[in-house]
């Protein structure tokens, strides 16, 4: 007889219903857009990622789900178009929840045409997807997914070509991983990569792969590619790595050394330039040959030197992201509001466009 | 890690004994998605990989327009040579012989029965409620096996398979006057009320199961394929006052067993038992799906740590247990596949320590008389 040809059930998209019932169950506002006013508030003070390109903006929100008896956790990724300084036609198209762990290791970038975007959800203990979104169905593609125990754990992903790329370690490990950013994620494959990363110490851009070990003082730089990562370059900054971006030509770092401090590495010589430093550890963003930087309520930006003051947000700074030209600050505010009978405060985190990089 | 796992199971058989239930306690299950995809030695085998974990019933999906890939010119006769059911033959045989008990469902619309030529069309009613009465025929424990001997009774089958969910059944919702009104359960209402006198007068054992709703909480009608909430489907099939001998839906909470409270979860079965009882006072409540992923993909965005899962085979018992109404929990799925990490197995073939506890839990439930096959 003829094996049929049925495929494994995929069962729909029927938990995304449980979700979303869950997610009101747990008090958790959802993105409440503001196509009208050009910002969009996303519910609660989660940890904010975010990156910007293209004429889009896409970050992802990581917090606690709390619910009445129990505690999971989610990552909320979402894209919107950036007209101007006005963020419109908002959407929420991945969502990672779990209750194996908190989410520690959240990285999210701009890969492509279409607000397309890629995301890595991990835990301390567990290994989370590496995503690409979406096709032209809206459809998210999951090109690497295994929380075995023993599964490495990816920290960093980016788009390089037709490829998405992401660093990943564990017991095995470091390794750089690639594969098509297509249904099903055809043609994956790793290649071992020297040290041992960890959470916001990897990063992937076009063309650049950088990444530091945990503890470490110094960076890798070097080109991407499905056998590896060439050319690898090690650039010391000056005290220890706390978090990586990497875009096209260069390396930002934030590096504590003392007080806190914002380097730019150029990909191509290793100069190292300190662009900021401050008593508090700052947000970072890159993009377009700038660097944003939130410090407390302050928005600064740099072309390579010294970093300017662009403006002040209304609350503290939860994320920064820049294309360039301009600047997207998602910025933590509470506000009093009825929710039902009482009072209350509620915190939000607001997106909005702040100024233009100087 | 080795290390790790194998005390984490074995940690989890101590558990799983320590929580052994009463023999009146709900069955635990588990089902193979695989099955239908294979035939002859490769079916045998895996039927023996099956039966190696202990479970003492499991649930069939009969894939329609595989059996039918043409239309019968005799649609209630299982005879009608349009059909073939070598590997369902095979397959519920299989079970039987490894003393399995079987249940059965069916889903996915053959070409020739459907609107859109796709096969999660919503069936014509006529056509899917002749193809239950074949199945019932087919299996009602008289039908000759050609050997000569007989093809085993199969008392239990549902109607479809999560017919509130696109994937399943579309259009869950249509366009009237503007806005969406739900349309699903109203068909699949329509459904069930013709298949069940069918299947009664060909096989007057069967207990003829209705509902297998997906795990959806909220109903929202705002496009063609929006889920419809298991409540909202139950609900309108107590407006259309459609008969069933039992009520199954799936569960796969947020949250452990014993805490989650979204519906549906274990502990909205009360509310769920309220409804079924004004379907049919009494009727018994099967969970034919439940299970917990172990990674993220795109179908369920939420998932647990393989520890995790072991611990909540056990819970997952518990829970069924506090309603004696639920008479199986089915863990969904054997192996993991591209589409679903809920496995006892990974997808290379090894066990996660959820395994040691499926295969310590069914081993302290005996199956109650009712549920031999």
């Amino acid at each position: 007889m003829t094996p049929l040809a049925d495929s494994p059930r995929p069962r729909g998209r029927a938990i995304r219903g449980a979700v979303v019932a869950g997610a009101v169950a747990a008090g958790c506002l959802a993105i409440t857009a503001g196509s009208a006013s050009g910002a969009v508030n996303i519910g609660g003070w989660g940890q904010i990622h975010a990156d910007m390109g293209g004429g889009a903006i896409a970050w992802a929100d990581a917090q606690p789900a709390k619910t009445k008896t129990f505690t999971y956790w989610r990552v909320d990724a979402a894209h919107a178009r950036v007209s101007g300084n006005r963020i419109t036609g908002d959407t929420e198209p991945v969502a990672v929840r779990t209750s194996a762990g908190p989410l520690t290791g959240v990285d999210i970038r701009m890969a492509g045409p279409q607000r397309a975007f890629t995301l890595t959800a991990s835990g301390d203990a567990f290994a989370g997807p590496v995503i690409w979104c979406c096709t032209v169905e809206d459809l998210e593609v999951v090109v690497s997914s295994d929380s075995d125990g023993a599964a490495p754990h990816p920290f960093g992903a980016g788009m390089d070509g037709t490829r998405v790329r992401w660093i990943a370690g564990g017991p095995g490990g470091a390794f750089l991983g690639s594969g098509d950013a297509v249904e099903n994620a055809e043609r994956v494959t790793s290649a071992a990569i020297p040290g041992n990363p960890g959470p916001g110490l990897a990063s992937i851009a076009q063309g650049i792969a950088a990444w530091a070990d945990r503890g470490g003082s110094s960076i890798r730089i070097g080109v991407p590619s499905d056998s590896g990562v060439s050319g690898i370059r090690e650039v010391a900054q000056g005290g220890r790595v706390a978090q990586v971006r990497a875009v096209p030509g260069y390396v930002v770092s934030v590096v504590r050394a003392g007080g806190w401090r914002v380097t730019r590495t150029d990909a191509a010589t290793g100069a190292v330039a300190v662009v900021w430093k401050g008593s508090a550890r700052p947000q970072i963003g890159a993009g377009g040959r700038a660097i944003a930087i939130g410090a407390g309520r302050a928005v600064l930006t740099s072309r390579g030197g010294a970093a300017k003051k662009v403006g002040d947000a209304r609350g503290p700074i939860a994320a920064v992201a820049t294309d360039g030209s301009r600047v997207a600050v998602f910025e933590r505010v509470s506000r009093k509001a009825k929710v039902g009978k009482a009072t209350k405060t509620v915190r939000t985190t607001a997106v909005r466009i702040m100024g233009r990089v100087r | 890690m080795r290390t790790w796992r194998m005390i984490v199971g074995i940690a989890g058989m101590a558990m799983a004994a320590a929580l052994a239930m009463p023999a009146s306690g709900a069955q635990l299950a588990l089902q193979d998605d695989q099955l239908h995809n294979l035939s002859g030695p490769a079916l045998d085998q895996r039927l023996d990989l099956l039966k190696s974990t202990g479970t003492k019933v499991s649930r069939v999906d009969i894939i329609w327009r595989s059996v039918a890939k043409t239309r019968p010119a005799e649609p209630t006769d299982p005879a009608d040579p349009a059909y073939d059911w070598a590997r369902y033959d095979q397959m519920l045989k299989g079970l039987i012989a490894r003393d399995i008990t079987p249940m059965i469902t069916f889903y996915w619309t053959p070409e020739w029965a459907s609107r859109s030529g796709k096969s999660n069309a919503a069936p014509r009613v006529a056509d899917a409620a002749s193809f239950a009465t074949a199945i019932a025929r087919r299996y009602n424990g008289t039908w000759p096996d050609g050997s000569g001997g007989t093809l085993p009774l199969v008392k239990r089958i549902e109607i479809w398979n999560e017919p509130n969910i696109g994937t399943f059944w579309s259009p869950q919702c249509r366009r009237q006057g503007g806005r969406y009104v739900m349309e699903s359960a109203r068909q699949y209402s329509a459904l069930v009320a013709a298949a069940y006198p069918q299947i009664k007068a060909v096989s007057p054992s069967s207990i003829v199961t209705g509902g297998v709703t997906g795990p959806v909480g909220g109903s929202v009608c705002e496009k063609t394929d929006s889920s419809v909430g298991t409540i909202t489907f139950a609900e309108e099939m107590i407006r259309q006052k459609v008969p069933i001998d039992a009520w199954s839906m799936h569960l796969y909470p947020i949250g452990s067993p014993l805490q989650a409270y979204f519906v549906p979860s274990w502990k909205t079965i009360p509310q769920i038992t309220r409804l079924v009882d004004r379907l049919k006072p009494g009727a018994p409540i099967y969970v034919t799906e439940t299970g917990y992923h172990t990674s993220y993909n795109r179908y369920h965005r939420y998932f647990v740590s393989e520890a995790q899962q072991a611990a909540w085979v056990g819970e997952t018992m518990q829970a069924a247990n506090q309603y004696p109404r639920v008479e199986v929990a089915v863990w969904f799925n054997l192996q993991d596949n591209p589409f679903w990490t809920g496995g006892l197995m990974r997808m290379n073939g090894t066990k996660k320590p959820a395994w040691a506890q499926f295969t310590a839990q069914v081993g302290a439930t005996p199956r109650p008389a009712t549920w031999a096959p």
